[in-house]
């Protein structure tokens, strides 16, 4: 080869032209060779090489190549580049040693013209494929890696087709062996080139930008910095140097997928591994993001769990680890360390896959704005969404959403305006139950995405669901409604809500008109939609209705059989309907299909206890609570539980405010909710007594206290009391100043008639929930007991302000005031009461949970 | 079609028992690919075919329980076409009929959820981080910030199962159950025949589809307000959307997914379209994230698409040289410009200002007290002052000084307004102000690292002192711009960038706070 010649003549110019030579400064190796030729001129045939040489290649990098339309303009560009070629052709090129490098660099000039048949006649000439391994020069090993790759390139577009079967196995064989020398030639020579440039220039691979900005700041440990590394008049020509040029990337590229071209599936995988093994290089960063994107591709769309093999298992395992480079010459060298992770299945080399391709896709991201970057950002955009999606797809199957959110969080950096991502972002959020977090990004998504409905639609079920913020999250449902139709049934729900929470009368009417307006729209708009169905019913229930409820509730029945919500809603309005048992055989069939629903159970008991059996009502809440263990215990202990079927429990009017994951802590969310005096209230508790905060999520515990606090209710109706102070002492373990807990320990003491007690918890619990009507209701009958008739009139009448439609708040005013001594005050609330009573369900229609599903 | 399975059937029957002729059906079968096309035909048309429909349960199930390999994994294939034959079953009410399918379904779950010996299969795998070498990168040339990333990950192992084995199926069970079952048809969707995954398509669309497309029964709905109580003679809809869960959903996807690079991408494109519209009318927040990460992987992405070439792979070449010029690169600023610096060890110093700045017999407000008139809130002094001495300390560059000035000038700015109506409020009618000020101030101060602690407080103290209005929103004011001052120092260094964006986002956020 050419530079044997050179060694043995050792020039100082000869020296200088090679190392020009590997660098590639080809203008240089121009007029080093006239020097080279005045100084021997027995070396004219060297020099006609050398020139012929630095015109293709200097050629090759001003003009793109493989562009079919450029093969003329290449033939006339290259015509001076090939008459030096064949001039060291000849038998002093022989003599000289440089005939092969001729050959292959001929090879290279016909395929830069489009010449595929006579490129590989020269390779054939130059006996391409006897070469022995031995150690070569920078520059013979970059020939030599790019003559296989050429090789490979031309066998591809070779347009003859080969005229049997066994030929073209036999074509594709030698194809793919090209391909696979010139991509382990390739990983070499770009080591080798890191190698030999690392010891001169510096070794910071990372450099690259000018602006001086350095404003370091204190951010936890680490500070972040622009870093001012010098562009140096060097770092032009560096640039350019770091590129591996288009023929070697392609070939390293194209190798894997000429394998699953040709149906060799195990053998491509195999490729990417081998390549992506190979110590990286700064050439190879932008080659590395590319082929750990695709591994995981063709991990994700072509390798299903059972044909997997984990990597570096087979045959040559351990050797091809550990041996690295000792043996093989012509090998590129790999990583190696000690307690390297290597994966074992599937899923995690897909995961570290993308987890490596988002860390090199996210490093060169763009994030300047200015507009002579739009090309580059956008390119640099694509290539880290497009590995965004693919983790999205591996990770959410397996419930990783919080790593997602993660990913995403650093990517609206480099994201201003990009819509998709932002969507994806609050997608995320939601997912991962950070409600407040993923209404603000909603919000901007909103904003990017000006025709979605969806981004509206989601951010007002946030508000519904779990912010408790029902007049915004009717303003979202609005702008849904201005994007599509859907929004309909959400400006309903709101409506309704708005109306469960008003107290003013005036208002309350209002909203329920707007609300049953919107539900029977929303219905007329999707007839098959079981979920407008239902809460039409629910709306009809509301306005005591029963009739015009009971029939939308079938309608929702028929659109699907299996709806909790709508079996539970079925089974109050029976009740309404003075039909208990059938109501109870509605619940006890529900519970066939939905045998751990607390909410059916809940309802189970409470029929129970309205038929006056409170036996089976006491085993019912015991089976409630075996359910409530084996359903939450794991949640609790912290273990992420993933395949319970219910997820949705009890949820009594005011639980639904502990549902946000991001509030561990009773005292720092739920400040939308309804009683901020009992807010203030456990703040003062908590450094009063010993109490404790549960560890885990607050809705678990909170469903346990209703559970505990059921059980009271019933051990009171079997006259145990002690039993029911037992359980409320229970609950108050868990926490101490529910409403729920002091009203229910009132009750205890109404049963022991306790009068004083009694009327002492009635007051705590209205003062921690002002709207607790059975409260002001209890409290109210407390007061008559105890002769204070004036103020039972006052609690009874706020009670039946909040709550008009509870026939025992007028029956127990129409006892007030007889006991006042106005008569027909007293026959009108007894009228009322009476006329009320057959249409008051065993439980309140608002407590059955809001529900989307 | 018919008369093809009738033939299968009495076949596998006439041969059980005879080692021999079994072992030359197992052959048979293996190499004929048309008898899972005429099967897959059957379900299509399973209202003509129904005791067919019920023999070919029955034989598969038996095929499931056989121990040559090939019979075993043949039913799998079918699982998309079961599954969609069950449901569709039951959301018409007809479990009955569907009585066959739900039998072969359940066996199947159980068999897959178990391992040979009778335990329970569970899929394990560890989650991959950064922080640890791999075959596949080095720590050297990663940013820190990704490796240390879900480093406390290290070695968390996620599962797949245990899954109970099951009796019956509710509507409770159902969802998981099926999914299970997709999600064994996934690990083996590789191995089974291309044509399939035609079916899975084709079964899919009208899996999501069913009853969204008939815009059809408007009309019997205006009657029911005549004769509500009987509402129960309502005519149901021939065909009621089917229930499906998120999971399941996901699992589809993926399947899905399968198919669009295996041959049949135009009609799994369109598939996952239907998905896609299925997930956003549930609003399934987990589905509609892999949904629309595929479809937009699918435009205008170096994904690929899946005819541009195998699995959809190309090569994608750089663009660096040939795009952008050497010279524009070098003003462009990346995310690459960042680097990851240690910090000089003055960081706990830094803390141990804080927590002086909370000792109360260090607090500048005792100035207050020798001059109460004073208006600027002390803690807001001091706070800033000891940042300046850090920064000076430091050095900074200029333009981190101009942040400084500029921050302080937005200090000044709150503190003259507060000052302002300090100043309009009447002076205070006794001597207790003073005291109470520096009690006040003192409680915040001692709070005043999280947010939440200080609106605890604030909180306490609007509770505590509704009287004195005016030094209630003079502290509020002093831990707001606390808060300020933090959150500039946190995301400083962005605000050279233009990406004012983020953050007159968080001070939006502090401001709603406030």
């Amino acid at each position: 080869m050419a530079n044997r010649n050179m060694r043995s003549n050792t020039t100082k110019v000869e020296a200088l032209i090679e190392s020009c030579r590997s660098e590639g400064k080809w203008q240089r190796v121009i007029d080093l060779t006239d020097e080279l030729k005045t100084g021997s001129p027995q070396n004219e045939c060297l020099a006609n090489f050398l020139v012929g040489e630095a015109r293709l290649e200097s050629y090759l990098e001003e003009n793109a190549l493989v562009a079919e339309s450029n093969f003329g303009r290449a033939k006339a560009g290259l015509s001076e580049a090939r008459r030096y070629l064949n001039l060291a052709l000849g038998e002093c090129g022989q003599k000289a040693g440089i005939a092969l490098d001729a050959y292959l660099l001929l090879a290279k000039l016909c395929f830069a013209c489009g010449e595929y048949e006579p490129s590989l006649d020269n390779f054939i000439k130059a006996e391409l494929n006897t070469l022995a391994e031995k150690e070569l020069t920078l520059r013979s090993l970059k020939i030599l890696a790019e003559s296989y790759a050429i090789k490979g390139l031309c066998l591809e577009h070779q347009t003859s087709k080969p005229s049997s079967k066994f030929k073209k196995a036999e074509k594709d064989t030698e194809m793919i062996s090209c391909f696979e020398r010139a991509s382990d030639l390739g990983l070499l020579y770009l080591q080798e080139y890191d190698i030999v440039s690392g010891s001169s220039s510096s070794n910071n691979s990372t450099a690259g930008s000018t602006l001086n900005v350095n404003a370091s700041v204190q951010q936890s440990n680490s500070s972040f910095a622009i870093s001012s590394t010098i562009p140096a008049s060097g770092a032009a020509t560096h640039e350019v140097n770091r590129r591996m040029g288009a023929i070697l990337e392609t070939a390293l590229q194209r190798a894997p997928i000429v394998l699953i071209k040709t149906g060799k599936l195990q053998e491509a995988v195999e490729r990417y591994r081998i390549m992506l093994n190979a110590i990286e290089t700064r050439a190879t960063q932008s080659l590395r993001l590319t082929l750990t994107r695709q591994l995981a591709e063709v991990l994700l769309r072509g390798v299903s769990g059972t044909i997997y093999a984990p990597p570096f298992t087979s045959k040559s395992g351990g050797s091809t680890l550990r041996g690295g480079a000792s043996k093989k010459l012509w090998k590129p060298r790999k990583y190696q360390a000690r307690q390297q992770f290597s994966p074992r299945n599937q899923q995690e080399e897909v995961i570290l896959l993308l987890l490596i391709a988002e860390a090199l896709a996210v490093r060169d991201t763009v994030l300047s704005q200015s507009p002579e970057f739009k090309q580059a950002r956008q390119h640099a955009m694509g290539n880290v969404t497009a590995v965004y999606d693919l983790l999205t797809l591996a990770t959410v199957r397996w419930g990783l959403v919080q790593l997602l959110n993660e990913s995403f969080e650093k990517a609206l950096k480099f994201s201003f305006g990009e819509q998709h991502v932002w969507r994806q972002y609050g997608l995320s959020l939601m997912a991962a139950e950070k409600h407040s977090h993923a209404l603000r990004v909603l919000q901007e998504s909103i904003k990017l995405t000006p025709s979605d409905p969806l981004p509206c639609l989601l951010a007002s079920r946030l508000c519904y669901e779990s912010l408790e913020t029902v007049k915004q999250g009717l303003d979202y449902a609005q702008q849904a409604l201005k994007r599509e139709i859907k929004g309909q049934l959400f400006v309903g729900i709101g409506q309704q809500q708005l109306a469960i929470q008003s107290n003013l009368r005036s208002d309350r009417d209002a909203c329920h008109k707007l609300a049953l307006e919107a539900l029977e729209r929303a219905v007329q708009n999707d007839g098959h939609d079981h979920l407008a169905e239902y809460y039409l019913s629910l709306q009809y229930a509301l306005l005591n209705q029963l009739p015009e409820a009971l029939a939308h509730i079938r309608f929702a029945l028929a659109l699907r059989m299996e709806h909790a919500p709508c079996l539970h809603l079925f089974a109050l309005l029976l009740t309404a309907s003075r039909r208990p048992r059938e109501a109870l055989g509605v619940v006890e069939d529900a519970l066939h299909e939905f045998p751990d629903n607390l909410q059916l159970l809940h309802v189970k008991a409470h029929l129970q206890l309205h038929l006056e059996d409170a036996e089976t009502a006491l085993a019912t809440v015991q089976h409630m609570l075996a359910v409530w263990r084996e359903v939450y215990e794991a949640q609790l202990t912290g273990e992420e539980e993933k395949h319970s079927d219910t997820k949705s429990g009890v949820h009594l009017v005011h639980s639904s405010q502990m549902s946000d994951k991001d509030s561990n802590s009773v005292y720092a969310a739920s400040l939308a909710a309804v009683s901020r005096v009992e807010h203030a209230l456990s703040e003062a508790a908590s450094s009063l007594s010993s109490f404790t905060q549960r560890p885990g999520p607050r809705r678990p515990w909170m469903l346990q206290i209703e559970i505990w606090l059921l059980l009271a209710d019933v051990y009171l109706r079997i006259e145990q009391p002690n039993e029911a102070l037992n359980c409320i002492h229970e609950a108050s373990q868990i926490y101490p100043l529910s409403h729920q807990i002091m009203y229910m320990r009132g009750q205890v003491h109404v049963y022991l008639e306790q009068w004083r007690d009694a009327k002492q918890c009635y007051l705590n619990a209205v003062a921690a929930n002002p709207n607790h009507t059975e409260a002001l209701r209890a409290l109210g009958e407390t007061h008559l007991i105890l002769g204070e008739p004036r103020l039972a009139e006052k609690m009874l009448k706020d009670a039946a302000k909040l709550d008009p439609n509870c026939p025992r708040i007028w029956f127990a005013l129409g006892k007030v005031m007889e006991s006042l001594g106005d008569f027909y005050a007293a026959a009108d609330c007894f009228a009322t009461s009476l006329q009320l009573e057959p249409s008051c369900p065993v439980l309140p229609f608002t407590s059955i949970p809001l529900v989307f599903e | 079609m018919a008369e093809l399975v009738r033939d299968w059937l009495a076949d596998y029957q006439r041969t059980r028992g005879q080692p021999a002729e079994s072992e030359a059906f197992v052959v048979e079968h293996e190499t004929d690919p048309e008898i899972a096309e005429a099967i897959f035909t059957i379900f299509n048309e399973r209202q003509r075919n129904e005791d067919l429909v019920h023999d070919i349960c029955q034989q598969l199930l038996c095929f499931y329980r056989s121990p040559e390999v090939t019979l075993h994994k043949f039913p799998l294939q079918f699982i998309p076409v079961l599954i969609y034959t069950y449901l569709h079953a039951v959301s018409a009410g007809d479990k009955k009929a569907s009585r066959g399918v739900e039998t072969l379904l359940i066996c199947i779950y159980n068999g897959e959820v178990s391992t040979d010996d009778g335990g329970q299969k569970v899929v394990v795998f560890r989650m991959p981080i950064l922080a640890q070498t791999s075959v596949y990168h080095e720590m050297k040339n990663l940013p820190l910030t990704d490796l240390r990333r879900w480093e406390e990950n290290c070695n968390r192992e996620l599962k797949w199962g245990p899954h109970q084995r099951v009796e019956t199926v509710n509507a409770q069970n159902r969802m998981r159950i099926l999914t299970t079952l997709l999600f064994c048809y996934n690990q083996h969707v590789s191995q089974t025949q291309k044509s399939s995954l035609l079916h899975l398509c084709r079964v899919t669309s009208q899996l999501v589809n069913q009853g969204f497309t008939t815009k059809s029964g408007h009309g019997h709905r205006m009657s029911y307000g005549s004769d509500p109580a009987t509402g129960a003679t309502f005519p149901k809809p021939s065909s009621p959307r089917i229930p499906l869960s998120s999971s399941f959903l996901i699992e589809l996807v993926h399947a899905i997914y399968f198919a669009m690079f295996n041959g049949y991408g135009t009609i799994a494109i369109q598939t996952l379209d239907d998905i896609h519209n299925r997930a956003t009318y549930e609003m399934y927040t987990e589905l509609i994230l892999v949904t629309s990460a595929v479809r937009n992987s699918l435009h205008a992405n170096p994904s690929g698409q899946p005819n541009d070439g195998p699995m959809g792979l190309s090569v994608a070449l750089t663009p660096a040289t040939n795009t952008v010029t050497t010279s524009v690169s070098k003003s462009m600023i990346t995310n690459a410009s960042f680097r990851t610096k240690k910090l000089p060890d003055d960081i706990p110093i830094q803390v141990q200002d804080l927590t002086m700045q909370q000792n109360p017999q260090q607090l500048a407000s005792v100035i207050e007290e020798a001059e109460p008139g004073a208006k600027e809130s002390p803690s807001t002094k001091e706070s800033s002052g000891t940042r300046e001495r850090q920064g000076n300390r430091r050095k900074p560059p200029q333009r981190k000084f101009d942040k400084h000035t500029q921050r302080n000038s937005l200090l000044q700015l709150q503190s003259e307004l507060n000052s302002n109506s300090n100043a309009e409020q009447p002076p205070p009618p006794s001597d207790m102000l003073p005291m109470q000020t520096l009690s006040l101030i003192n409680e915040n101060g001692s709070n005043s690292f999280s947010i939440d602690s200080d609106l605890n407080d604030g909180l306490g103290v609007v509770a505590g002192s509704v009287a004195l209005p005016s030094i209630n929103s003079n502290t509020n004011s002093v831990t707001s711009s606390e808060v300020l001052t933090k959150s500039f120092d946190s995301s400083i260094e962005l605000a050279p960038l233009g990406h004012s964006n983020s953050n007159g986002g968080k001070l939006a956020e502090h401001g709603l706070v406030e």
